[in-house]
This record gives C-alpha cells, structure tokens and sequence, in this order.
C-alpha cells in the first residue's frame, strides 16, 4: 500500500477516533449516589446526572405533570419528580429497581428519563406442597 | 435424570481435553489414524452436548422442579412453546445453548471436509473444539443447569417466565442471534488454521464464505427482531437505543459487515489478508464480548462487570484469544504482506478499503461509549455513561458515507477508473440524488441530515436500479429473453453480485426508515370517555373503556378512535393490564396498539387508569417511516439467502 | 439406575465410534504439499478467468467505458498467463 493511500487512510481513523474521544463532554452522564448528592455536593447544581436505587413501596404518587416517588439507596432516600406521566411497567412491582436521569434542584430530584432493570425472571420465593 | 445431564457435560469436557491432545499428538508425530481418531472424539464432544441439552429441554418441558434452573424459568402454567425456550431464558441454559449450537455447527463442518483433505482441518478441528472447551468448562463449573433446588423440598410450582417476556419475537431473539454469533467461530477456526500453516492466500477464504454469510445472516436478524420487539412490545416507541446490550450485538456485527465485503478482495485480488484476520479475529472476539454483556448483568451497573467469577473468567477467554491471535498474525507478517499495490483511490480495492477502514472506526466509536462507565471508574473513580446523541453525533455521518459507497463502490473498476467510466456510471444516479434533495426541500424538510440521508438514498437507489436495467438489457438484447427470465437469469447467474445489490436494497430502505425518527412527535393526556386530544392533524377520541377478565389477567380495553379530516381512519385498542391480579406476582403492563402505515405508524400506549374516576392516561405517537426499516429488513434476508444459496454442481 | 444404565450406554458408544480408525486396515493417505501447491495454482486460474468473464460483462451492460475494460482484460490475461506457466512447471516437476 503506498504512501498516499496510508495518509488518507490515517487521516480519516484519525479524525474519527479523535472526534469520539473529544467530542464527549456534553454527552456525559456520570452515576452518582443518593448520598453524594445529598451530603457530598460534588456536582455543580444543575449538571445532569445518573442515579440508581429502589422505589420505596407506597412512595409513589401521581401528579399533573407526571409522577413522585422516593428512592432509596444504602439508607438512604431521595425524592424524585419524574416529569412524563408514562411509567414503565415495572414501575409498579413491588420491589422495582430503577435507573433515573435528571439534575438536582433543592433537594429534589428532576427527572426526565426513568428506566427499570429488565427482569427475565419473578423475585421471589419457591413454595413447598403442603 | 438431571444426573444423566450433569454427567454428560462432565463427560464432554473430558473428551474435548482428550480430544485436544489426540490432535496435537497427529500434528506433531503425523500418524494419519490418530486425525480420525480425533476427529470422531469432536463428533462425539458434539453429541454428548447435544443429549445434554436434550435432557435440560425435557426437564423444562416435564417441568421438573428439582432443578433448580427448570424452577426459576417455568411455572405450571407456562405454555410449552415457551418451556422450550426457556432452555436459552436463564444465564446457564444459554450457555448450554450456545455449546449446542458450536457442536452443531463443528459437525456439519467436519462432515463438509470429508472428501477434501485439506491440511488446515486438524487445526480447525482444533479451534472449534477449544472454543467448547471454555464453554464446557463455565457450564461445567460456573454455571451449571443441572444443579439442584437450593431448598430440602420440591418446589411445587416454579416462578415462571414473566409475561413480558412471552411473546413470539422475544422467544426467537436469543437464538438468532446465536446462531450468528456462533457461526462467526467457524470462519475464526479457519482463519486460525490458516495462519498456523502458513496457508493464508484465497483458499480458506473462499472455504468460509458461505459460513460467513449464513453467521452474518442470522446475526442480522437476531438485530432486528430485537429492534422490533422493542418497538412493539415496549412501549417507548423507538426500536433502537444504543443501549449496552444492543451495542453488545451491533459491534460484531460491524466488524462482521467488513469483512464479509474485505474477504471479496482477497479472493479475487489476494489484497488485504492482514485486514481479513484482524477483522475475523476482532469479530468472534467481540462476539464472546457481547454474549458476556448480555448474559452477565452488566448492564445497570457497571460495578459488577469484572468483579464476579463469571466476569472474570470470559475476560480471561478473552484475553487468551487476543494473545494467541496477535501472537499468530505478528509472526505470520511476511506471508500476509501483499505484492500487489493500490494504485488509485478510484478503484474498487481502495473502495473496499476504504469501507472496512470506516467499518472499523464506527465499530470503535461504540465500543469506546459502551466500555466508557468502565474506563471512567477504573480512571477517575466515578462511573460516567454517555447519553444517546453521542452515539448518533458519530454514527449519522458514518453512516452516511457507508451508504455513500454503498452506492459508489460497485461501479468502480479495478486498479483505477476511468473518467468515462465515472460519467457515465454516475451521471444519471448523481441527478436523482440532487432532484430528491430539492423535491424534499420543497416538501418541507430543511434539516440537513434528513435531507443529505434522503439524497444518498436516492442516489445508491439510481446506481442500483441502473446495474439491474443494464444487466437485464444486455440479457434481452442479447439472448432474447423477455424482461422477467433476464431478471432471474442473470440473479441466478450472478448470486453474490445480485444477492448483494438486494441487501444493500435493504440497507438504503432502512436509512430512509431511520430518517422518520427526527420527525417523531407525542402526546400524553389524561382522558375520560368521550374526551379527545390532537396530533399532527389526527384527532383520537376515547370512545369507551372496557373491563375484559382473561385467564391470567385483568384488562381495561381502550377503544380510541382515530381521525383524520373528520373521517374515522382507525379504531385503536391498546390495554392496561394487570397480571396475576391480587397476588404477590402482581404485575402491571400496558400492551401497546399501533397501527403501521407506509408514511407513518399510529402508536398508542395505556400508561395508567384511574378506573373508578373514570379517568385514563393514554400516550399518543406517530411514528414516521417506522415501516420502511423493516421493509429493509426483508430485503437483507432476501438478498443474503440469494447470495448463500448453492449452485448446483457439474459433475 | 436408570441414569447409570443410560450413562454407561453412552459411553459405550463413543468409545467404539471414537477407537475404531485405530483397528481400520486401509487409511487414507494425506495428500502431499505438492498436490496442495496444484491446487492452489488451479485456484487461482480458476477465479482469474471468473473474473475475466466477470469483466465481459460489465462492459457489455455498459459499465466499464472501452478503456476501463480493454486494461482490464490485459491485466487479467497477463496473470492468468503466469498461472498457466507455473501450472506448467509444477506438473513437471
């Protein structure tokens, strides 16, 4: 392969690579926990975040613009307005896990994409005949 | 009998050891009987794991609640079709399943080489029976599906499969998707072969490609099934959203796509061999990567990724295959080197070239977001995910110029082109391009991805109808054919180059699909009957809200109507039900209705209900072109099975 | 007993079907690398007169402009020519 077509080649992996390393920031999304948000202050207010935990049971509360709930996490709990008012289907379970995205605002958290962890399969407990 | 099973997967594991050795000793000492030998210990390697898997299907089936893995996937009540699938449902059962499928597909290969004795089949042999070694060892060890109920009783009733999750597409998934991903190992065993014994010119490629292409295949439309379920069955109302796991299937199959298009160039004009290895070699690597990702709960949170055995133990599979491979390619160097040289980068090999370069990069680009959490928490000690428009800031442009040589490529001529050739080849295509932009333009739509996605379309739509016009005019002018022999004719003649312009049909089908996904528009309300609410010029009115008892739900039936200039265009029924109602299984689910049209989908979810208030949260969507994605879908099949299918031998 | 019964079937089987090449009298020989260069050299011929079909075609729907495919021709000709030498050379040797 000659000179001119490994340059070209170069360039365009270059420009490539180069633009999925840099062109990143405005896209990140770091995870961060119930307690770092609010005990820690890490994060500039307003920046926008991932955080994960569990739905407190009977937490959950519908309002006009969408849903309230609490989530929990190492003992910890946080309120969360979510701002659509469709729900995944596991929002409802019992016991649902769930991944939000959002800032944080005086002492809430504002929501705007809410996902649940797929489950294959029930938690729960196997039962003896009787 | 769940002793039986256990047994047998002991049983292999030992014979896929013996079997290794049996080969190294016919290699290094060349006693002829010993191949067969080891050849008949693979075959026996691949039936004591397909009985194996027999056995774990009839416990499913018996629902056999002593093991524990039959207990956790099924109920009583689980119909049968999904008792079966449930051999692929759980982490150790798909593990099993992906053994059978490598077994299989070590049979068929090894019954394929009978008659040719070529000198590359102890190494593949070999290869192929190392591969299953690592997956007995894991079911054998780590994952096993045999093992027993972790309680001193037998359940009565299993947990059953969740009703989410039993639908048609759902159950088809995993095992199309496998059936591509394994098929990737054999093209890799051959490619090992080759550089073992110095062998890397045409001969083994063109050995693989229909594997390549029946792997490719099948991995193409696990892609799309899994695009489709989300769509249908999900409720979001996208089919694609660069999450992990689909990243997980996608990357594969980039490295895939190049070379299946690379190993062209070698065959023909023994260019690029240093190319095809990486790009085999990076495929069946990312393929064991991705069956990891998905079956390995890594996903939510990425803190479990290396931390259990499991992990632990593939990243390891992995790391051996990256070092043997590299090892392989390093010191085979010379021999892959080319003695030809590209000489114009308007030629077909640089095109080619050019296409696995861009192939490759895209492939990097997702693998860079996808092991992003990682590398941030490994690094700087937070896990950072990226957001979706990363993803498509660089996949659009990418794409873009892939579906720009999608039309130019085929129509360059080898070493260099010709100015006469350029003109008239892509006069005509280059014109309908720009009159589509301009059509467009005019029609309303001004964003510049749209409209430079829609003028590629069109363009590779010109080059291709062109090489169909051309091909069939030369026929009839020729052998007096009429317009449809010529048709089948030259397809039949020419099944790669035909089949091949079918998926790339496909391909600029599904670009024209993706294109709909920037002019999606919704609208969520909170109805009672007889309200209605507005979007993009439809009306939908709540007419009535059912209550339906079923066997193992509750339903509240919506009938929504839809209009369009006064007129009824469709009547909407989308549910809200409630599974296993007033049980502790209690689950919620919205079945969504949608109603496909070629321009755009109607699409409607029941997201919640407050019955007694009679009041009823409906989400609206439409969808453009949503349609035409699948459309491309059934070109790609269509294109891919006229490129494998066999010609019949002259004897 | 049933699992045993079934266990000890199985590997009766397979040891049979995997020992009985060692009791064969006749077995194949291997071919040697010469037969394996043949080949590869018939390949090659192969596939470079495809190819020159392939190029007759694409010039008469009109794809390659007469430059394009009279280069073309000469090039494949020539390597299709050095294939049939060394074919040559190699059935003597």
């Amino acid at each position: 392969m000659n000179k001119k077509f490994a340059i070209v080649i170069g360039a365009i992996a270059m420009v490539i690579v180069i633009w999925t390393l840099t062109g990143f920031s405005e896209y990140e999304l770091p995870y961060v926990t119930v307690k770092e948000l609010k005990e820690d202050n890490v994060l500039q207010p307003g920046k926008r975040v991932k955080m994960g935990g569990t739905i407190v049971d009977g937490s959950r509360q519908e309002i006009a613009e969408g849903w309230r709930f609490d989530l929990a996490q190492d003992e910890m709990s946080i309120n969360v307005l979510y701002s659509q008012q469709t729900v995944p289907d596991m929002f409802h379970n019992k016991r649902v896990e769930v991944i939000v995205e959002g800032n944080y605002k005086n002492g809430e958290f504002h929501a705007d994409n809410l996902m649940t962890k797929c489950a294959s399969r029930y938690e729960g407990e196997l039962e003896e005949d009787i | 009998m769940a002793i039986y099973g256990a047994t047998l997967l002991n049983l292999a594991l030992g014979l896929a050891v013996l079997t290794q050795i049996v080969l190294f000793i016919h290699i290094r000492w060349r006693d002829e009987r010993l191949f067969h030998v080891g050849q008949r210990m693979a075959l026996g390697v691949s039936m004591l794991v397909t009985l194996a898997a027999a056995t774990l299907t009839v416990l499913l089936v018996k629902s056999a609640f002593e093991v524990d893995y039959v207990a956790h996937f099924t109920s009583k009540e689980t119909p049968l079709l999904y008792k079966f699938a449930a051999l692929w449902a759980g982490q150790a059962g798909s593990l099993l399943f992906w053994l059978l499928v490598l077994s299989i597909y070590s049979a068929v290969v090894i019954f394929q080489n009978q008659r040719k004795r070529s000198d590359l089949m102890p190494y593949v042999i070999a290869v192929l029976t190392g591969v299953q070694l690592f997956f007995l060892f894991m079911v054998n060890f780590s994952t096993n599906p045999f093992i027993p109920v972790n309680a001193d009783f037998i359940p009565s009733d299993g947990l059953g499969l969740n009703p989410l999750l039993q639908n048609f597409a759902m159950a088809l998934h995993p095992p199309t998707l496998y059936l591509g991903y394994v098929g990737f190992t054999v093209p890799f065993a051959f490619a090992i072969a080759a550089l073992v014994v110095r062998r890397v010119d045409a001969a083994w490629v063109r050995g693989i490609r229909r594997w390549t292409l029946f792997a490719w295949l099948w991995q193409s439309i696990g892609i799309i099934l899994g695009g489709w379920w989300a769509y249908n069955e999900l409720g979001w109302g996208g089919y694609w959203a660069w999450d992990p796991v689909e990243n997980a299937s996608f990357m594969p199959w980039l490295t895939g796509t190049a070379f299946v298009h690379s190993i062209i160039i070698q065959e023909k004009k023994e260019m690029l061999k240093t190319w095809n290895m990486i790009l085999i070699i990076s495929t069946f690597v990312l393929c064991i990567f991705g069956t990891y990702i998905t079956r390995s709960g890594a996903v939510s949170s990425v803190h479990a990724f290396t931390a259990d055995k499991f992990g632990q133990l593939f990243l390891a599979f992995v790391l051996v295959i990256i070092a043997i491979s590299a090892y392989l390619v390093i010191s085979r160097r010379q021999v892959l080197k080319s003695t030809k040289r590209m000489e114009s980068m308007l030629s077909r090999e640089s095109g080619f070239l050019f296409n696995n370069v861009i192939f490759v990069s895209l492939c990097f680009a997702v693998l860079w977001g996808t092991l992003f959490p990682l590398i941030s928490l490994k690094l700087m000690g937070r896990e950072i995910s990226v957001s979706i428009p990363f993803y498509n800031q660089i996949a659009i442009p990418i794409g873009l110029l892939l579906l720009t040589l999608a039309g130019v490529g085929p129509l360059l001529a080898w070493r260099r082109t010709s100015k006469e050739s350029l003109i008239r080849n892509f006069s005509i295509p280059l014109v309908i391009g720009l009159g589509a932009i301009a059509v467009f333009f005019v029609m309303g739509i001004k964003s510049i991805y749209p409209l430079m996605t829609l003028g590629l379309s069109f363009f590779v739509l010109g080059t291709i109808s062109m090489e169909f016009y051309r091909g069939i005019r030369s026929r009839t002018k020729r052998f007096k054919e009429n317009l449809f022999t010529a048709l089948v004719a030259m397809t039949s003649r020419n099944r790669s180059r035909y089949g091949g312009y079918i998926v790339h049909l496909g391909i600029v089908f599904m670009f024209i699909g993706f294109v709909g996904k920037a002019f999606d528009s919704e609208v969520e309300a909170t109805m009672s009957r007889g309200d209605h609410t507005e979007l993009a010029g439809f009306k939908f009115t709540l007419q009535e809200v059912e209550e339906k008892v079923r066997p193992n739900h509750n339903a509240l039936v919506a009938e929504l109507n839809v209009e369009k200039d006064n007129k009824i265009v469709d009547t909407l029924n989308p549910e809200f039900r409630i599974y296993f109602p007033r049980t502790n299984r209690e689950q919620q689910h919205s079945e969504l209705d949608l109603q496909t049209g070629i321009m755009a989908d109607i699409y409607s979810v029941f997201s919640g209900a407050d019955h007694t208030r009679g009041l009823y949260a409906i989400k609206i969507m439409i969808n453009p072109l949503v349609w035409w994605v699948w459309l491309g879908g059934y070109f790609l099949v269509a294109g891919t099975i006229i490129a494998i299918w066999p010609r019949k031998k002259k004897e | 007993m049933f699992a045993e019964i079934m266990i000890l079937l199985t590997f009766a089987v397979l040891v049979i079907f995997i020992v009985q090449p060692l009791f064969a009298t006749h077995v194949a020989i291997h071919s040697d690398t010469e037969d394996d260069e043949m080949q590869t050299l018939q390949l090659r011929k192969e596939i470079i007169f495809r190819q020159i079909k392939e190029a007759e075609m694409e010039h008469d729907m009109g794809n390659l402009s007469d430059e394009d495919y009279k280069r073309t021709r000469l090039m494949l000709k020539e390597e299709a020519s050095l294939i049939i030498d060394d074919i040559e050379q190699q059935g003597k040797s």
